[in-house]
């Protein structure tokens, strides 16, 4: 007993000082996404002398981001890779990127997250989390089997929209749009039966997803900006030494630039991958417009309810006003 | 120079046959390979075959059988034995190449498959009957191949769902053939995404093990990839010691796997080695 009681004790410093962080992501093994962490936890571990690791649960045997949210809670995991609105109930702000048809180009994403990324973290952070990202995720545009150029082709549409998107879904609503709203894996099947016959998304995951085989044309309006991030409980971030915290933010935020680098490389070829597979769809000035005044009523109305503040909005439309005059003159 | 002069006899003892029965040529050539268990001296003398068979091509272009040796064996070995990506991508277009013209050469019907959509490409395959299912089978598994080592084009990675229709159809025609290694590839298809994406790893189950069972046990790939892709993605670490611990007690010789088995085996060890990091 006593020896037992000794042994225990012995081990005590060891286990106080070396921390492994869980951490769960829908990417599957072998993705460049789990090998870019793995390759980030080998660096940790060997710049804090072994005291700090991360242990990678790949494609998704976590579960759901709701079930990796409550295995955060109670300390089974510490941490999720996932797309930006996993995160955003605990940062309602975060989702100043995700506001519809906010941008028109990649150039003023670059231009605005090169401001509102640091806010972001900061934000997160304030609110109990360490984020790392974003992580490019690429434009989310209108996949369909009709045509669709005009807010009112759309409002024709069997559209598809994630069954948890809350901000989406009110979104559509302003649009005249009832979306249907199925899980992600069913999707396919959804469009092969005809249940659904458009959906949004990236051109990544519309590929990876086979959905692109299902449709034939793609609307040319960047409809949403999608990212993904790295969150990592400060429950339990808190638990490293000072120094050991410092190392491990450096190396993943190092790792996670590389990552939004990576990422947004292919997002665009993916782009041109689906450029040659589909109709690509523009539609004209007038249409644009109607679009985009749909997407403004949108927004106000997500700020009238609290999803978004104000001074954030004000903020994202200050930097897109400063690009586009400067892009301008 | 006894590799030439080697390579020149080989040719020629072909060339002579070949004249009579491309067919068998095409058919047995690939099984020198296939049954071998030496991985560094299939590696190093597999060139030779494939220049041998681009020299029959050039003879037969339209030949099905040679066709689709070329397409299987430099799928073979731009998957097993080339390290550079950028060549290995290269040759696996090649092997992709061969496996469409074998495809078009076996039925008209079956020319331009790629760029057709994808409604049309399933209506097809629905025409095709048990005949073609050597064709289908080389080019679905030269596609998967192919697509596997180019999936950083996402035009090929956009192409995985034809992979798919055509290796379903090839169960519905013949589940048997080569060791049901159809079933296999099913089993990878639709383990590749986890549930939450739309990834079905029951049914990749139920394939693994009807992949198994067709070849009495003896097609090791087939467990080594259900330890790799199915175990690991459930994360049930019992299942996959077990049945990696199987594959490397088996016996890796058996006809016309000899080679796969071989690299299941050096696969298995690699993954068995690595489970505790994984699981634990």
């Amino acid at each position: 007993m006593l020896r037992t009681i000794c042994l225990i004790v012995l081990c005590l410093p060891a286990l106080a000082s070396a921390m492994t962080l869980r951490i769960s992501t829908l990417y599957p093994e072998g993705t460049s996404v789990v090998s870019a962490l793995r390759a980030a936890s080998d660096e940790i571990e060997k710049q804090t002398e072994g005291r700090v690791s991360l242990r990678i649960f790949p494609g998704g045997v976590m579960g759901d981001d709701r079930a990796v949210q409550r295995k955060i809670s109670i300390g089974q995991l510490h941490g999720a890779l996932a797309q930006g609105g996993a995160f955003s109930r605990f940062y309602r702000d975060s989702q100043i990127l995700n506001l519809p048809i906010a941008f028109r180009s990649y150039d003023e994403v670059d231009h605005v997250r090169k401001t509102l990324d640091p806010v972001i973290r900061r934000g997160f952070r304030e609110n109990g989390w360490v984020v790392f990202g974003p992580v490019d995720g690429g434009f989310a545009y209108v996949m369909s089997q009709n045509k669709v150029d005009s807010v009112d082709a759309l409002r024709q549409q069997k559209i598809w929209l994630p069954a948890n998107d809350s901000g989406s879904e009110k979104a559509a609503r302003v649009f005249g749009v009832s979306p249907i709203m199925l899980s992600v894996g069913t999707v396919l099947t959804s469009l092969q039966t005809g249940a659904i016959d458009a959906f949004a998304a990236p051109p990544v995951a519309a590929l990876t997803l086979q959905w692109h085989s299902r449709v034939k044309h793609m609307s040319e309006v960047p409809l949403l900006y999608t990212y993904g991030m790295l969150g990592i409980s400060d429950k339990y971030f808190s638990k490293l030494t000072p120094a050991d915290q410092k190392v491990a933010e450096q190396i993943l935020a190092d790792a996670f630039a590389k990552m939004d680098r990576d990422s947004r490389q292919e997002n665009l070829q993916a782009y041109h991958a689906i450029q040659q597979s589909l109709n690509m769809v523009t539609p004209t000035d007038e249409q644009l417009t109607e679009w985009r005044s749909y997407a403004d009523k949108a927004t106000t109305q997500l700020v009238a309810e609290g999803e978004i503040s104000k001074a954030m909005l004000d903020q994202l439309q200050g930097l897109l006003a400063e690009f586009r005059s400067g892009s301008s003159k | 120079m006894p590799a030439f002069s080697r390579l020149l006899t080989v040719s020629v003892c072909l060339l002579a046959l070949a004249g009579c029965a491309v067919t068998r040529v095409g058919d047995n050539l690939p099984y020198g390979v296939l049954n071998h268990d030496d991985l560094t001296l299939v590696g190093d003398g597999l060139p030779t075959y494939l220049l041998m068979v681009d020299g029959l091509i050039e003879n037969w272009p339209e030949s099905e059988s040679l066709l689709g040796s070329g397409a299987s064996l430099y799928s073979a070995y731009a998957g097993l034995f080339v390290s550079e990506p950028e060549r290995a991508r290269k040759l696996s277009g090649r092997a992709l190449d061969y496996a469409f013209r074998a495809a078009c050469a076996a039925d008209s019907k079956l020319c331009d498959l790629r760029s057709m959509p994808i409604e049309e490409f399933e209506a097809r395959l629905q025409k095709q009957g048990s005949k073609r299912v050597p064709v289908l089978f080389t080019l679905g598994t030269t596609w998967a191949g192919y697509i596997q080592l180019n999936s950083a084009d996402w035009g090929a990675v956009g192409e995985l769902g034809r992979v798919e229709a055509i290796m379903q159809r090839v169960v519905e025609l013949d589940e048997t053939y080569e060791h049901g290694q159809a079933h296999m590839y099913l089993g990878v298809l639709n383990s590749i995404l986890p549930e939450a994406l739309g990834g079905k790893p029951e049914k990749a189950k139920v394939h693994f093990e009807q992949a198994i069972k067709l070849s009495n046990g003896k097609n090791l790939m087939a467990q080594t990839l259900y330890a790799e892709r199915y175990a690991r993605l459930i994360f049930d670490q019992q299942l996959h010691d077990r049945l990696l611990t199987e594959v490397l007690a088996a016996d890796p010789e058996v006809h016309g796997l000899t080679l796969q088995n071989t690299v299941a085996q050096r696969e298995a060890r690699r993954l068995l080695d690595d489970s505790s990091d994984y699981f634990e």
